[in-house]
C-alpha cells in the first residue's frame, strides 16, 4: 500500500528543478539589501557585489576542476553558453577551419547554433548514435579533418539520460588538436566533471538544472593549453573579460555557486539514492506493464533518469490522463511540438517505441512513496487506456 | 549608507521580491512544460509580459524577454543589420546612425556588427539649441542608405532626455528602423513606444527596482527579425533558453510600479539636493545640464578643481555612494566620453560626480547626503 503523497508528484527534474532552500538562503540578501552592481568599483555596494561574484567564481572553478578562476564566464543559462561556445569558437577560429562535429541527439541549444553555422556557409557533421544512445568513437575520429575546429558532445542527454564518454572524447580531441565543448546542463552536479582530467576546452552549465535559480549559467573557457579564443555574442561594457557584456546577475550567480557546491558535496550519496529509486520505479513498472521497454543505455545514464516506451498508448493521452504526475515525453524546450522527439528518432527504434515515450526525471526531493505512487498510477492508467483502445477497435 | 547610484542599479523593492518569491520556491515549473507546474509558470510569464507591455504602451506580443538591456540592445542592432542583409538592402553606402552619448552596449554592438556587415557607423554629435537637443545633426547624418537609427531616450550619465519622437520621424522619412535604448527611462519619464514612433525599445529590470539578469526588447508588430540565441522555441523563437520565471515576474511588477511612479516627488528631492549644494558650496560646484531636459532623479555635479575618483572615495567614507559615470566602464580612470560629448571640458568632466536618486530616496537621506558631500570636501 502506498503512503499518501502530495500531488502533483514532480517527476520532471530534467526540465527544471526547484531552488533548494539552502540556495535560496544564500542568494536572498543580494536582492533587496546587498543589491550593488558588481561593476560599481567606486563604493561599498559595488564592492560587496563584486566580492560575492568573485567568491562564486572561485567556488565554481574549483568544483569543476578548472585550473584558473578566470576560466568561468557567467551567462544567462546553458542556451546562451552553448551559443557562445559554438558560434564564438567557430567565428574566432575561422582562420583555422570551418568544420564542426556534433551529435544528432544533442539539445536544440547545440543543434540550432550548428544549423546556423551551416547556414552561414560552415560545415557541420552530426554523428549518429547507436540504439543505446552512445556515439562511436571511431566514427568521431573518422569525422575529424584538417579543417575541424570544434567537437561538441553533451555529457548527459536531456531525454534518455545517457552519458557519453567525455574523457575519451577529450583525449581524442587533444590528440588531434581540435577544441572540445560539452553541454553539461544535465550532467553538472549529478556526475563528476573535471575540466582538466576530461580534456574539456569549453563546457556549458545551467543553474536551474541543479537546484539553482533560473536565468543564470556559466561557460567554462580554457585559458591555457590551449588558450581558447571566442568571439563574443554580446558587446558592451566589457564584463566577463569582454566575452559577455551585461550587468552581472549577482543573486543568481551566488545561488548557482551554492547550488553546485551542495550538489557536488552530496553527489555520491544522492546518486546512489536516485539509482535505487530509479531501479525501484523500473521494477514496479515492469512488473505491472507488458510491452514496456527501456530507452537508452542500461547503466551509462543519469542516476535520476528513466526513459521508457509503453506500447499501444499515445504518450500525450497518457500524460494528460495522469494529471497528478508532472511528467513529460521529451525536452520541455520542444514540448509544444507533435513530431516524435529527434532524440528518440535517432535511436533507430520502430514506430511503436518511438511514439510512446515517457521520461521520468527523479531528483533531490523525490521520495520512495512518490515513486511507488507514480508507478501504481502509471500501471493502472496504461491498463485503462489499453482497454479503451481494445474496445474502440472492436466497436 | 546612502545610495545615490541608482543609475548603476537599484534595490529590488519588497513588493517586487514578494511577487518573485513563489517562483523561487514552490512554483518552480519550466514555463515550457505542459503539466500543471509548467502551466502556472507560463501564466505568470504571460501576465508579466502584459504588465511590461502596458508600462510602455505596447502589446504583449511585442515584448521579448531576454537577460539584460545589453542583450536587448545587441539583439536590436544585430537583427536590424541581419534583416537588411537578408532583404538584399546592403550596399556600399549603407550606414547606421547612433548618438555620441549612447551606452557602451550600443556603441560596442554598433561597432562590431557594423564591421561584420560592412556598414558604416555614423556618430551624431550633441548640439544644443535653446536648452534642447538640436535635431539638425541627425537630419544631416540620416540619408536614404540609413538602415537603423539608434537613439537613447534618457542618458545614463547626464540624465539628458533626447527628442526621440522627432529623430524617429526623420528616420521614418527615409525608411530606416529606429532602436531606442530605454534602459534609463522607465520610471523616470513617461514612456509610450507608439508616440515615440520607435521600432525597438529596450528595458532592463534592475534599473527600475526589478531584479538583475532580466531585460526585455519591444519589437513593433510586423517587424520580422531573426533570432539572436538559437536553440528552442521560447519567446516566439526570438530568444531561446528556459524563461527566467522569477526574474520575469519581478520585472512585470517593477515595470508596473515604475510606470505609475510619481516623478514629481523625485524631482523635488533632487532639486532640494542641488539647492543645498549651491547654498553650502557656492561657486565650488556647478550643476551640469540643469538647463537641459533631464530625468528627475539625476544630478550631475562638477566639483571645481577636484578629482572625481578621489572625491568618491571620501564620500564613501562619509557613507554616501555615488559614481563618476557608467558602472559598465567604471574602473577605467579615463574621462567619460559621454560628458565630453555633452560639451564638458576635460577638467570639468574629471571633477564631475553623478548622483542618482530613486523613488526610494527620502528627504532625510538628501539632508545626510549634503552633509556627507560637505564633509568629504574638507
Amino acid at each position: 500500500m502506498t503512503q499518501a503523497v502530495k500531488t502533483p508528484v514532480y517527476l520532471d527534474y530534467h526540465a527544471t528543478t526547484p531552488v533548494d532552500p539552502r540556495v535560496f538562503e544564500a542568494m536572498q540578501r543580494y536582492f533587496c539589501a546587498e543589491f550593488g552592481n558588481a561593476a560599481s568599483s567606486e563604493h561599498r555596494f559595488g564592492w560587496v557585489a563584486e566580492s560575492a561574484v568573485k567568491q562564486a567564481r572561485q567556488r565554481i572553478a574549483s568544483l569543476i576542476g578548472a585550473q584558473r578562476v578566470a576560466e568561468i564566464i557567467f551567462t544567462s543559462g546553458a542556451t546562451e553558453s552553448n551559443n557562445l561556445a559554438i558560434l564564438g569558437a567557430m567565428r574566432a577560429n575561422a582562420h583555422k577551419g570551418d568544420h564542426l562535429i556534433s551529435v544528432v541527439t544533442e539539445h536544440k541549444a547545440v543543434l540550432d547554433p550548428c544549423h546556423w553555422w551551416r547556414q552561414q556557409g560552415g560545415r557541420v557533421t552530426l554523428l549518429p548514435v547507436a540504439e543505446d544512445g552512445l556515439i562511436d568513437l571511431a566514427a568521431l575520429e573518422a569525422a575529424i579533418d584538417e579543417r575541424t575546429v570544434l567537437i561538441s558532445v553533451m555529457a548527459a542527454n536531456n531525454e534518455i539520460g545517457v552519458l557519453q564518454d567525455i574523457a575519451a572524447i577529450g583525449a581524442l580531441a587533444k590528440q588531434r588538436g581540435v577544441l572540445f565543448h560539452s553541454d553539461a546542463a544535465q550532467a553538472a552536479g549529478k556526475i563528476p566533471l573535471d575540466m582538466e582530467a576530461m580534456g574539456l576546452d569549453l563546457c556549458s552549465f545551467s543553474a536551474h538544472k541543479f537546484y539553482g535559480p533560473k536565468g543564470v549559467g556559466a561557460l567554462y573557457v580554457r585559458r591555457r593549453n590551449p588558450r581558447v579564443r571566442l568571439a563574443p555574442l554580446l558587446f558592451g561594457g566589457g564584463h566577463e573579460q569582454g566575452l559577455r557584456s551585461g550587468t552581472l546577475n549577482v543573486p543568481g550567480i551566488v545561488g548557482m555557486a551554492e547550488a553546485l557546491a551542495l550538489a557536488v558535496a552530496e553527489m555520491d550519496e544522492e546518486a546512489a539514492r536516485l539509482t535505487a529509486l530509479r531501479e525501484r520505479l523500473w521494477r514496479h513498472l515492469a512488473a505491472g506493464l507488458e510491452d514496456l521497454t527501456l530507452n537508452g543505455h542500461k547503466t551509462k545514464r543519469l542516476p535520476g533518469n528513466l526513459h521508457v516506451s509503453v506500447a499501444d498508448v499515445e504518450p500525450e493521452k497518457l500524460l494528460t490522463a495522469v494529471k497528478d504526475l508532472a511528467l513529460s515525453s521529451r525536452s520541455a524546450c520542444t514540448s509544444a511540438s507533435q513530431e516524435p522527439s529527434h532524440v528518440m528518432a535517432a535511436l533507430g527504434l520502430d514506430e511503436q517505441r518511438l511514439q510512446a515515450a515517457v521520461r521520468f526525471g527523479l531528483g533531490r526531493f523525490t521520495s520512495e512513496a512518490e515513486v511507488d505512487y507514480a508507478a501504481a498510477r502509471m500501471v493502472s492508467m496504461v491498463a485503462q487506456l489499453r482497454r479503451e483502445n481494445t474496445v474502440a477497435q472492436h466497436s | 549608507m546612502i545610495y545615490f547610484d541608482n543609475n548603476a542599479t537599484t534595490a529590488v523593492t519588497p513588493a517586487v521580491f514578494d511577487a518573485m518569491l513563489p517562483f523561487l520556491k514552490e512554483q518552480y515549473g519550466n514555463p515550457s512544460s505542459i503539466h500543471q507546474l509548467g502551466n502556472q509558470a507560463r501564466v505568470a510569464v504571460e501576465q508579466a509580459r502584459g504588465r511590461v507591455a502596458k508600462a510602455i504602451g505596447a502589446r504583449s506580443s511585442e515584448i521579448t524577454f531576454c537577460a539584460s538591456g545589453t542583450e536587448a540592445g545587441n539583439f536590436a542592432i544585430a537583427a536590424a543589420l541581419q534583416q537588411a542583409k537578408l532583404a538584399g538592402k546592403l550596399n556600399a553606402d549603407s550606414n547606421i546612425v547612433i548618438t555620441a552619448i549612447e551606452h557602451p552596449a550600443v556603441k560596442a554592438a554598433a561597432a562590431w556588427f557594423g564591421k561584420l556587415y560592412d556598414v558604416t557607423v555614423r556618430v551624431v554629435p550633441m548640439h544644443f539649441d535653446n536648452g534642447a537637443v538640436s535635431p539638425a545633426p541627425f537630419a544631416d547624418a540620416i540619408d536614404a542608405n540609413t538602415l537603423l537609427v539608434s537613439v537613447m531616450l534618457a542618458n545614463n550619465e547626464s540624465g539628458l532626455i533626447l527628442p526621440v519622437a522627432e529623430i524617429a520621424a526623420l528616420a521614418k522619412s527615409v525608411g530606416a528602423l529606429v532602436y531606442c535604448d530605454g534602459v534609463q527611462a522607465l520610471g523616470k519619464v513617461p514612456v509610450d513606444v507608439k508616440k515615440l514612433g520607435v521600432d525597438m525599445f529596450s528595458l532592463s529590470a534592475h534599473k527600475f527596482h526589478g531584479p538583475k539578469g532580466i531585460g526585455a526588447l519591444f519589437c513593433k508588430r510586423g517587424l520580422k527579425l531573426p533570432a539572436m540565441l538559437h536553440g528552442g522555441s521560447q519567446e516566439s523563437g526570438r530568444r531561446a533558453g528556459t524563461e527566467n520565471t522569477p526574474g520575469i515576474v519581478g520585472m512585470g511588477v517593477a515595470a508596473e510600479r515604475a510606470a505609475a511612479c510619481d516623478t514629481v516627488v523625485i524631482a523635488a528631492l533632487r532639486d532640494t539636493f542641488e539647492q543645498g549644494l549651491r547654498e553650502r558650496l557656492g561657486d565650488k560646484i556647478h550643476v551640469n545640464f540643469a538647463d537641459l531636459p533631464r530625468t528627475p532623479n539625476i544630478s550631475s555635479v562638477q566639483f571645481k578643481g577636484a578629482d572625481g575618483n578621489l572625491l568618491l572615495i571620501m564620500m564613501d567614507q562619509q557613507g554616501l555612494c555615488a559614481s563618476t559615470g557608467s558602472a559598465c566602464s567604471s574602473g577605467s580612470l579615463s574621462v567619460s566620453p559621454v560628458l565630453l560629448a555633452m560639451g564638458l571640458r576635460e577638467a570639468e568632466a574629471k571633477g564631475t560626480i553623478r548622483f542618482s536618486l530613486s523613488r526610494l530616496t527620502t528627504r532625510d537621506e538628501v539632508d545626510r547626503a549634503l552633509d556627507a558631500v560637505v564633509a568629504a570636501l574638507k
